[in-house]
C-alpha cells in the first residue's frame, strides 16, 4: 500500500532524529561551578587554610597573596578564603531549603486550585492573597521571633512569603496547560486526573517553575543575606557570604576592596552558574534513555 | 447493536448567551464496521457531539449509546474510566497539538499500553508493533514529536489511540492539518486500518472530498440540527436540503464523487477543496 512504507530518502532525511544535544560550554563549565562550590562547601574544613574564626587584630584588611592568606583577611584579621568556603554553607543551603519549601507548597496549592476548581480554588485562591500581604522579611522575623534566629528558621519564613509567587504562576499555566489537547487525549485514553496532572501536566509546566525558581533563589539569597545582616538570621561570628558583604563596608571605606569583592564574585558566580544550568536543563528536553 | 446511537440529542452550554442550544434533538447512528462522515460549518455542533461521545461533556437531553452502553458525561472511578476509553477513541485534527511534546511517541504509547494492562515488558514490542501498523519505524518511537513531520504525528496519533484498542474511531478534521499528498496516505490508512480492525468510524470534517473517499453514510449538521442524512454518494449526489446544495456549491467543480479512485485523484481532489 503506497503511503505506508517509508521511502528510503524520507529516511535518511531523519537520520538525524537521535542526534545528541550540542555542547554546551557554559552549561558543563556552571555544572563545574557548582560542584566546585558544592566541594567547598562540603569540604570546607579540610580545604580551609585557617580557623574562619580565628581573629588576628595584627593583620586586619590584609591584601590578597600576603603569605598565608591567598585572598587576604577582613577587618578582623580573618583568613577570607577559609571564610568564603564556609560561607558557601550557610548561604547555599539557606535559599535552597526556602525555594525547595516554597515549590511544595506553591505548586501544591496553585495545581490543586486549577485542577479541582469551584469552591476549592476559591478558597485556595483567597489564601494565596492574604499570603501575598506579607512581605517575605516580615515573615521571616516572625519565623526567628518564633523558633530563633537561624538558617533554618528564616528559611521557611520567607518560603512561606514566597510560595504564593509558585502558587498563582502554577494556577495559571496549569489553567492553560488544561486546555491543551494532549491533556485532553490523557483523559479521553482512561488516565485519572491525578495521573494526568502528576505525569502530564506538571512535566510540562515544570520548566517555567524552574525559571521562576531560579529569579527566586536569588531573591532568597538577598532575603537572608538582609536577615543575617539584621542579625536575624545567620549569627555575627558565623561565616556567611550576605554576612560577610556587610561586614565588608568599614574595610571598604579603608580601601579593602578584596573584603568586599570576594564574597560579591562568589554570590554573583553560584547565581550565573544556577541560571545557566537551569536554563540548560530546560533546553534538553530529555530524550532519556532507551532500552 | 448499533456502534454509535444519538437518540433526540441536545446539549444547551450553561455559559452560551442567549441560551442557543449547540445541539438540538440531534439523532443518528453508525452501524458497527462503518464510516460516518458528519458534515457541518464550524459552530454547526460538530466538536459537540465529539464531546458528548467522549464523555467529556454531558448532554443536556436525549440518549446516547456506544456499543450498547449509555453515556452520560464523564466516567466515574477507574474501570468505567478504562472501559469507556475502549468504546470510543478520537483522533485529533492538530497533531502539533495533541501529542505530549516531552513525551517521545513510543513512550506515549507504551504508557497508554500499560494503562490497559499491558505488562511493561511486552508494551514495548506492542508499541512498535503499533507503530509499525501506521507505517512508523523505531526511529520514530524514539523521537519526540517535535522531531516528526506533521503526517508522522498523526500517524503517531493514530497509533496511541488504537493502542487502547477502541471499537469507534472519533477523527475531528483529522487529515484538515496535514499536507495534501500526506493526506491521502492517511485517508488510505483511515481505510485500511477500518478493514483490519474492524472499526466504526465518526469522520468530523468540512471537506466534501475527505468524506466521499472514507464515509459510507454522511450527516449534515447546521447550527447543531440534522439538515440531511443519507448514503454518501446519493447525498452528494443529489442533495436534497438547500444547505447541502450551498455547500456543495462552495466547492469547486471537477471533484470525483467516487469512493475508490486511485490515490492521485483524491489528493487532486483536496487541493482543490481546501484552497477554497
Amino acid at each position: 500500500m503506497a503511503g505506508l512504507s517509508m521511502p528510503s530518502s524520507l529516511a535518511a532525511a531523519s537520520t538525524g532524529l537521535r542526534r545528541r544535544p550540542r555542547r554546551n560550554v557554559s552549561f558543563d563549565l556552571s555544572i563545574g561551578v557548582l560542584i566546585a562550590f558544592a566541594v567547598a562547601a562540603i569540604a570546607a574544613p579540610l580545604l580551609a587554610p585557617h580557623d574562619p574564626y580565628s581573629v588576628d587584630l595584627g593583620l586586619t584588611n590584609a591584601p590578597p597573596g600576603t603569605p598565608g592568606h591567598p585572598l587576604g583577611t577582613d577587618g578582623s584579621g580573618r583568613d577570607l578564603l577559609s571564610r568564603l568556603l564556609f560561607g558557601a554553607r550557610t548561604s547555599v543551603i539557606g535559599p535552597t531549603i526556602a525555594i525547595t519549601v516554597s515549590v511544595v507548597i506553591g505548586v501544591t496549592m496553585g495545581a490543586a486550585a486549577a485542577w479541582c476548581g469551584g469552591w476549592i480554588d476559591a478558597v485556595l485562591t483567597r489564601i494565596t492573597d492574604f499570603l501575598f500581604a506579607f512581605p517575605g522579611l516580615l515573615a521571616a522575623v516572625f519565623a526567628v521571633a518564633l523558633f530563633g534566629p537561624g538558617i533554618v528558621a528564616p528559611a521557611v519564613g520567607i518560603a512561606i512569603a514566597y510560595s504564593p509567587v509558585i502558587a498563582r504562576l502554577t494556577r495559571s499555566v496549569v489553567l492553560g496547560e488544561q486546555q491543551k489537547l494532549y491533556v485532553v487525549a490523557d483523559r479521553t485514553m482512561g488516565f485519572s486526573g491525578a495521573r494526568t496532572l502528576v505525569t502530564t501536566v506538571l512535566p510540562n509546566i515544570a520548566p517555567i517553575i524552574v525559571s521562576q525558581c531560579i529569579v527566586s533563589f536569588g531573591y532568597a539569597l538577598v532575603d537572608l543575606a538582609a536577615l543575617s545582616f539584621l542579625g536575624l538570621g545567620v549569627q555575627a561570628p558565623e561565616a556567611d557570604w550576605g554576612l560577610m558583604l556587610n561586614e565588608s563596608l568599614p574595610s571598604l571605606l579603608l580601601g579593602a576592596w578584596w573584603v568586599m569583592a570576594f564574597p560579591a564574585a562568589c554570590l554573583v558566580l553560584v547565581v550565573v552558574a544556577i541560571n545557566t544550568v537551569g536554563e540548560g536543563l530546560l533546553d534538553r528536553r530529555g530524550k532519556k534513555r532507551k532500552r | 447493536m448499533k456502534a454509535i446511537e444519538l437518540i433526540g440529542v441536545s446539549k444547551v452550554y450553561p455559559q452560551a448567551t442567549g441560551g442557543r442550544a449547540a445541539l438540538d434533538d440531534v439523532s443518528l447512528a453508525v452501524e458497527q464496521g462503518a464510516s460516518l462522515g458528519l458534515i457541518g460549518e464550524s459552530g454547526s455542533g460538530k466538536t459537540t457531539i465529539a464531546k458528548i461521545l467522549l464523555g467529556l461533556e454531558p448532554a443536556s437531553g436525549g440518549e446516547v449509546v456506544i456499543a450498547g452502553h449509555r453515556i452520560d458525561g464523564r466516567p466515574r472511578g477507574r474501570r468505567a474510566r478504562i472501559e469507556h476509553a475502549r468504546r470510543i477513541q478520537i483522533v485529533f485534527q492538530d497533531p502539533y497539538l495533541s501529542l505530549n511534546p516531552r513525551l517521545a511517541v513510543g513512550d506515549a504509547i507504551e504508557r497508554t499500553l500499560r494503562l490497559h494492562s499491558v505488562e511493561r515488558s511486552g508494551a514495548r514490542r506492542r508499541a512498535l508493533e503499533l507503530l509499525a501498523q501506521v507505517g512508523l519505524g523505531e526511529r520514530e518511537a524514539d523521537a519526540l514529536p517535535g522531531m516528526l513531520s506533521g503526517g508522522q504525528r498523526q500517524r503517531a496519533a493514530i497509533a496511541r489511540a488504537l493502542a487502547v484498542g477502541p471499537r469507534v474511531l472519533i477523527l475531528d478534521e483529522a487529515v484538515a492539518a496535514l499536507d495534501v499528498s500526506v493526506q491521502a496516505q492517511v485517508l488510505n490508512l483511515f481505510n485500511d486500518l477500518r478493514e483490519a480492525e474492524g472499526l466504526s468510524y465518526l469522520f468530523i470534517t468540512h471537506n466534501l472530498a475527505v468524506v466521499q473517499y472514507v464515509t459510507d453514510d454522511a450527516v449534515v449538521l447546521r447550527q447543531g440540527r440534522v439538515v440531511e442524512h443519507g448514503p454518501t454518494r446519493e447525498l452528494l449526489a443529489r442533495p436534497t436540503s438547500p444547505y447541502t446544495v450551498e455547500l456543495l456549491d462552495s466547492i469547486p467543480r471537477g471533484i470525483p464523487r467516487r469512493r475508490h479512485d486511485p490515490v492521485v485523484a483524491p489528493a487532486a481532489a483536496l487541493t482543490e477543496s481546501t484552497s477554497s
